[in-house]
Order: C-alpha cells, then structure tokens, then sequence
C-alpha cells in the first residue's frame, strides 16, 4: 500500500508538465533559480569570511583550529536543524491537513500509520532537494576553505541523504503537536494575526541583527573582538548539548567516529520510533478534528438589516472581509503592511551608517527613497490577486448591476488605502528619527504613492487579463501565477532603476562636491508620473470589453 | 424598490438568434436559440448534461459575452445596456457562487446594497425571505461554515432581497434533500403567483413537469421543443421524446 501511495504523489507530482503549459509560472520558475542561486552565492561569500574569521579566534590565547572548526560545524548544523524541523512541521502539516486527497485518502482502508510514512517519505524527498543544495554548498565551502580533505567531501555526500531524514523525524515528533497549537490560536482569529505580525516583527529585526553583523564584518574587517571570553564560553556550552548536530560535526571531521555515530543512530532511531507513536495515537483523530471544523465569525453588527449603503461602500466592505478573514491574504497583506515602516527603519539605521562611515557621503533622502519603493513595491505586490481572489463568487458578481468602474474602482481603491497607510508611516517614521527633514519625507511619500498607484493599476489589468481563480474549496489563491512573478520582478526593477539610481547619483555627485538633490528630486517626480500615466492607460484601454469577456470563476 | 423602470409592455425575456462560441475556432455550444417569456410564467429550461442550458443562462444573464443574436429583459438590452438590464433578474448560479466570508446576514445586506433596497424595506423582505427558507440562526454564522443545501438558500434569499421581474435559476435542485426540495419548489411558485416570472435550467424532467407552465427542451445547443404544460401530456408532445432525442446538430454552421 505504501508503494501504491507513493506511486500516486508522484504521478501528482509529474503531472504538472501535463497540465495546460500557458497556466505554468515559468516567470517565477526563473525568478526563484535566480533568486536561489543569488542566496547561494552571498551565502558562500560571506560564510568563507566568516569561517576565516572564527576558526583564527583565540581562546585564553590559545589558537585551536580543530575545536573551532567542530564548533562551527556544530552550530552551522544547529541552525539548518532548526529550519529543516520548521519547514518539516509546515509541509507535513500541508500535506496532512490542507491537501485535497485528505477526504479521500481518510475513507479508504489504509492504516494511519501508513498513509503518514506515505506524506513522510514525499516530504523527505523535498527537504533533500533543498537542504542538498545548502548543505553542499556550506560543506563545500568550509573544506576549501579549512583545506579538508576527501573523507570530510565524501561524509558531506552522505549527510546530504541523512540529514533531512533527522529532521523529517523530528518534525514528525512535533507536526501534530504543532498542528493542535496553531488550531487552537487561529480559533481566536484576531490574536492569531497579531501574533503573526509580531513574529514577522521580530523576525525583521533578527534580519537586522543580521545585517549590522555584516556591517561590523565590512566596516572593521574583524570580528575577533565579538568573541570574547563571555562568548565563547556560551558557543561551547551550546555546542556540548547541541545533539544530534555536534554528532554531525564530529562525523564529518573524523572525530570519535565510532561514538558519535552510534549515538546519532540511536537519536535518530529514538525520535522516529516517538513519531511513529505519536501518529499512531493521534493521527486519524487530528484529520476528523480539522474535517468537523467550522470556523466562526461572529458580525460585529448583529442586526439583521443594516442602514443602506452605496453599492461602492458594499463593495469596498465586501473586500475587506474577505481579505481580513481569510488567513492568508491578511497574512500577505496586513501583516506585511503593517511590519514594513520596520523594516524600512532597520535597513535605513544601517544602511545611513554604512554609508556615512565607508564612502562619507549623506545620502539619506536617496536611501529612503530606495528603501521605501523596494518594500512598499513588495508590500504591494498583493494587488497582482486582485481580480483571482474573487473566486467562483464573481460569476454571480457579474450577474448583477454592478458596472465595471465600480468594480474595478473599489480593487485599485482598497488597495490604496493600505498604501497611503503603510508609506505614511514608513515617512513619518524615517522622518522622525531624524534621517530625513519633514519636507523630504512629504515628497518622498508622493513619489512612492504615485508609483505604488502605477503598480496597482498595472498589477490589476495584468490579473484582470489572466485571472487565477482558485478551484479550492475556500477559493483562496495558494499558487503564485505568472502575474504575481512579473509584478514583484517589475517592482524590483522600478524600485531599482529609480531608488538605486538615484542613491548611486547622489553618491558620485557628493563625491565631487555637487549638490544634485533637486535634480534628483525632479528626475524622481518625472519619471514616476510618466509610469503612472503609462499604468493607467495600460489599466482602461478595452477594460470595458475585457471585463465583458472575463467569465471565468464559474 | 426597482432602480429601473419596469417595460410592461416588453415580454420579460426575449432571446432571438442567439448563439455561442467559446473560441473563435471552437465549434458553437449553443446555436440559435430563441424564445420569449411572458410575465408571470414558471419555464423549465430542460436537457440532458451538456446540451447548452447552462451556457445560454450564462449569456442571458451577460455573464458570457454573446456571438451572435440578442437578449431583452423587458425590453433591455443585456450587451448594450447591461446595468438596466440586470436590475430586473437575479439569478442563482449552479455551484452557489456566493461570498464565502460573510456572514448571511452580511450577504443579504450586501446584495440589499448591490440592488439599493432601502432600509425601511429590508426588515419585511428579509422576515418574509427566513419564513420562507427558514435558515434559523445560521444567518448570523459565516457562510463558508454552511452546508450544500444552506449555501443554497443564502444565494436564493440573496437573489430576492429586490424582488426580480425574472427569478433564473441554474439547476437550483441538485444535491439538496427532500426537504429543501420542497421548500425551494413552493418559494418558486409562490413567487410566480405573485404575478412575476421565472425561468431557470433542470436535467430532471420530473421536476419540470411537476411545477413548470412550460418547457423548452434545449438539446445539442438548439432549442428542440417549446411545450406548455397543457401539451405535454400528449404521446406527440412527452417531453422525454425530445429530451432522449439523438444529437440536434449545434456544431453544424
């Protein structure tokens, strides 16, 4: 039966290159190699830096190669452990709960047990495919650069296999656990979603930790002095109960082979037999929960008729409901929008100091600039499901007297109002701490509103043109489309050409002593209404006949 | 309550030549179709799965853009000038096609909006539209929480809310039980005794027969037969002779 299980995912899996190649996100396909290989890229740069840095460090003045490298190692380990067990959690969790063959698979006479190594075995095929190409390429990179030999290159191989088996154990361990946690927060919507934005708040500034870590890295070129006696105590005492990952670091150095493997086997035997446990006992139960589920929102108004409206207000309230109830889209939007000022301040806190203490240039405005029309750009992005999120539902939308102008209206309207919010107080912000006087933000904000205007419009006509609706029992878009690709590839390259030139102009011109900001300034205004313009005629050419022709969803 | 003037002189619904074509290459999936229904009429539009009823309510409702031929709804034209035209139908989509994360209340209220129902109206349309299809308190809970027969009502009360010169429906009995058969049947003829008109599309001759006035058989995308009740009864007219009846011929052109 397992065989037959897996059988069954992968011609799923295979499917893909049959279905109707025009619907296939090739755009994204693209963006994402790239992406990745760009992640890949700085990734071994600065990890070769850094492992030059560490393994030189001296403690009580005693230099030690060998338990440096056993402790990067450890610690390299520890976090892929922690992301590889996170994802685990999150895709099993997916394939067991949210995947559309779960009603059908729970009827059919199928152990539990075997059904969940079945979702196991193809959640493990996916983490090899990931965590091979990162474990590759910091293992690699750490043996060039510690001069390791073929024995440490061949044990990087095999932990390539054994590695995602550890963490697929371990999430097994956790999923269902996870999955009663996560239930339990989301049945209160509302604190769920602060939660939610509060981790991605955190998560932000842990980037920035990040970020000013490479700061120091490029703006001093030593980082010896971080660790210190106090800290380096605490890697060690870290690394000494760090199982099964000190084990790994043993292994791949050739030290105490024999022990660590034995315990790393018995690691990984103990938690896959708790796992096996754990689904035993609660599996079936878990899937029946999640099917019997019926989440309720209780109106605020709880009268049964409700003063009149405009149609335009039913329609903006319409929206917002939706996006605010459905998990996802407040998620990609409310979330994002309202943890955006943040990230523009973190990257502004050291993006300005960088600039001011390598090149000695006040670039500030630019800066903003730059950061504002990158992460509003992407904020944003969520417009390219404008039309898509309708779903089924506008079918029976256009069977009604709703003109297309307010139809559209309403989409471009809701998703400015975010907009004006989020780069209001991304300005204000900016503007507060001092980077920026208040008349440079004000300007600021126009220019990011008259190009995030320009994104919607675009944004709106491109799903208008080639609507996603999802066939989903709760019509929510999941799959990114062709639209959404090109809108965040289409804001990169705006937000680049216009943020990034203007910073490399005002650079080069403070170089010289020229004061250009006006120029800038004007250049900025200029070529953001010319897009807008652009947007919007893109946006209601043949709208009329489009909307006409729309008649999907139904 | 209306926002467009009723044509009374107009039929309610009027369909001449109309045809379909889903891509220019495409064979057509409806081909000159034509009838007219008068006020106060309950018509089946009746065939097997795939003879072309859904896409003709598709085109009469101007959710499908029409190839060729016209459609009046008393005496507006659904191409030319659609939002008067919508004003005096509603229609229910065969996969209940409704908002999903509100709450019934807030679909009733929404659609009383889309239609500009006044607020002094909405308390006795919505009493009347519960005593009829009897939700309970499951109007206030969020409708994606409903079951296949309550989404069903929603978007029936929902398309009542303004009182429709032409009530269409899409195979409005499948998958519901008994019970809400029977409620949706008598909301259908206690609409039409009310002087108004409805039309909607059924696989399922029995139905047909039992509550309609007449019947259009629609088979390989054409217009078979246009039978009243009275007629149908006869060997000549059974309405099972053209429902069973062998390919019609849409695609020829």
């Amino acid at each position: 039966m397992f065989g037959v299980l897996l059988k069954k995912y992968f011609i799923e899996l295979f499917s893909i290159f049959k279905r109707d190649k025009k619907k296939a996100d090739w755009l994204g396909v693209a963006t994402t190699f790239v992406l990745v290989a760009g992640f890949i890229a700085g990734l071994v740069l600065m990890l070769s830096a850094f492992i030059k840095q560490y393994t030189g460090v001296r403690f009580h003045n005693v230099l030690d190669v060998e338990t440096r490298q056993y402790e990067l190692l450890t610690l390299i380990y520890s976090v892929l452990l922690v992301v590889g067990v996170f994802s685990g959690v999150k895709y099993l969790n997916f394939s067991i709960f949210e995947s559309s063959d779960k009603n059908i698979l729970i009827t059919l006479p199928i152990k539990s047990s075997v059904l969940f190594l079945s979702k196991l075995a193809v959640v493990y095929i996916r983490q090899f495919a990931v965590t091979a190409i990162i474990i590759l390429a910091t293992n690699l990179t750490f043996g060039i650069v510690n001069h390791l030999g073929a024995y440490y290159i061949g044990m990087s191989v095999v932990m390539c296999f054994i590695f995602p088996l550890i963490t697929i154990s371990i999430s097994s361990v956790f999923c269902l656990p996870a999955y009663f946690i996560k239930r339990s927060i989301q049945s209160r919507y509302v604190a769920y979603l602060i939660l939610i934005t509060a981790i991605m708040g955190v998560l932000f500034w842990g980037y920035s930790e990040i970020l000013s870590f490479v700061q120091t890295l490029v703006t001093t070129g030593e980082i010896k002095f971080l660790f210190n006696e106090k800290t380096m105590l605490t890697i060690m005492d870290i690394v000494k109960y760090s199982y099964p990952c000190n084990m790994i670091a043993n292994i791949l150095l050739g030290r105490n082979i024999g022990e660590s493997i034995g315990i790393f086997l018995a690691i990984l035997v103990g938690v896959t037999a708790v796992g096996l446990i754990i689904v035993q006992q609660f599996y079936v139960k878990a899937i029946h929960v999640r099917s019997l589920e019926k989440t309720r929102f209780n109106a605020l108004n709880k009268n049964f008729v409700h003063k009149k409206r405009t149609r335009f207000h039913a329609l903006l309230e319409k929206e917002f409901l939706l996006v605010l109830r459905t998990p996802s889209y407040a998620f990609q939007y409310f979330s994002v929008a309202i943890t955006m000022p943040l990230m523009v301040f973190f990257c502004m806190d050291i993006g300005s100091d960088l600039l001011s203490g390598l090149i000695m240039v006040e670039s500030n405005f630019e800066l903003a600039l730059f950061l504002v029309l990158v992460f509003g750009g992407l904020t944003n992005t969520f417009c390219a499901t404008n039309i898509s999120r309708e779903g089924p539902a506008f079918c029976a939308l256009k069977s009604t007297p709703i003109p297309w102008k307010e139809f559209i209206g309403v989409k471009v309207l809701f998703c400015s109002i975010v907009t004006v919010l989020t780069m209001a107080v991304s300005v204000t912000l900016v503007s507060a701490l001092g980077y920026i006087a208040p008349w440079e933000a004000a300007v600021l904000f126009f220019i990011a509103l008259i190009l995030a205007e320009a994104q919607i419009c675009f944004a709106t006509r491109k799903d208008l043109d080639r609507p996603n609706f999802s066939e989903d029992d709760d019509c929510e878009v999941r799959e990114s489309n062709t639209t959404v690709s090109t809108i965040v590839i289409a804001t990169l390259l705006v937000s680049a050409v216009i943020g990034g030139v203007s910073l490399y102009a005002s650079i080069f011109f403070s170089n010289k002593g020229q004061e250009v900001s006006g120029t800038i300034i004007g250049i900025a205004f200029g070529v953001a209404l010319a897009l807008l313009a652009v947007c919007v005629t893109y946006l209601l050419v043949g709208i009329e006949k489009k909307f006409k022709q729309l008649t999907g969803g139904n | 309550m209306k926002n467009t003037e009723t044509n009374y002189s107009a039929p309610t619904l009027k369909i001449e030549g109309l045809s379909k074509k889903y891509s220019k290459n495409s064979d057509f999936s409806i081909k000159d179709v034509a009838f007219t229904i008068e006020k106060g009429e309950l018509v089946g539009l009746l065939g097997p799965n795939g003879a072309g009823k859904s896409t003709t309510l598709k085109c009469v409702t101007g959710i499908l853009p029409i190839t060729e031929g016209t459609v009046e709804i008393c005496g507006d034209n659904i191409e030319k000038n659609p939002v008067d035209a919508k004003n005096h139908f509603s229609f229910v989509t065969d996969n209940h096609s409704v908002f999903l994360k509100m709450t019934g209340v807030q679909y009733l209220n929404f659609m009383a909006d889309v239609y500009k129902v006044p607020t002094k109206d909405r308390k006795e349309i919505f009493d009347g539209l519960e005593e009829t299809f009897k939700l309970g308190k499951a109007v206030y809970n969020l409708i994606s929480s409903y079951s296949h027969g309550m989404k069903q009502k929603i978007c029936m009360m929902g398309s009542l809310v303004h009182s429709p010169d032409l009530w269409i429906l899409d195979e409005p009995m499948v998958g519901l039980d008994p019970r809400t058969q029977k409620a949706v049947t008598d909301a259908m003829k206690t609409y039409v005794a009310s002087g108004r008109t409805i039309l909607f599309s059924s696989h399922n001759l029995d139905v047909v027969k039992r509550i309609c006035s007449r019947a259009i058989v629609i088979n390989s995308g054409r217009v078979v037969a246009d039978v009243p009740a009275e007629a149908w009864a006869t060997t000549e007219n059974a309405l099972e002779k053209y429902y069973f009846m062998e390919d019609a011929g849409a695609d020829e052109e």
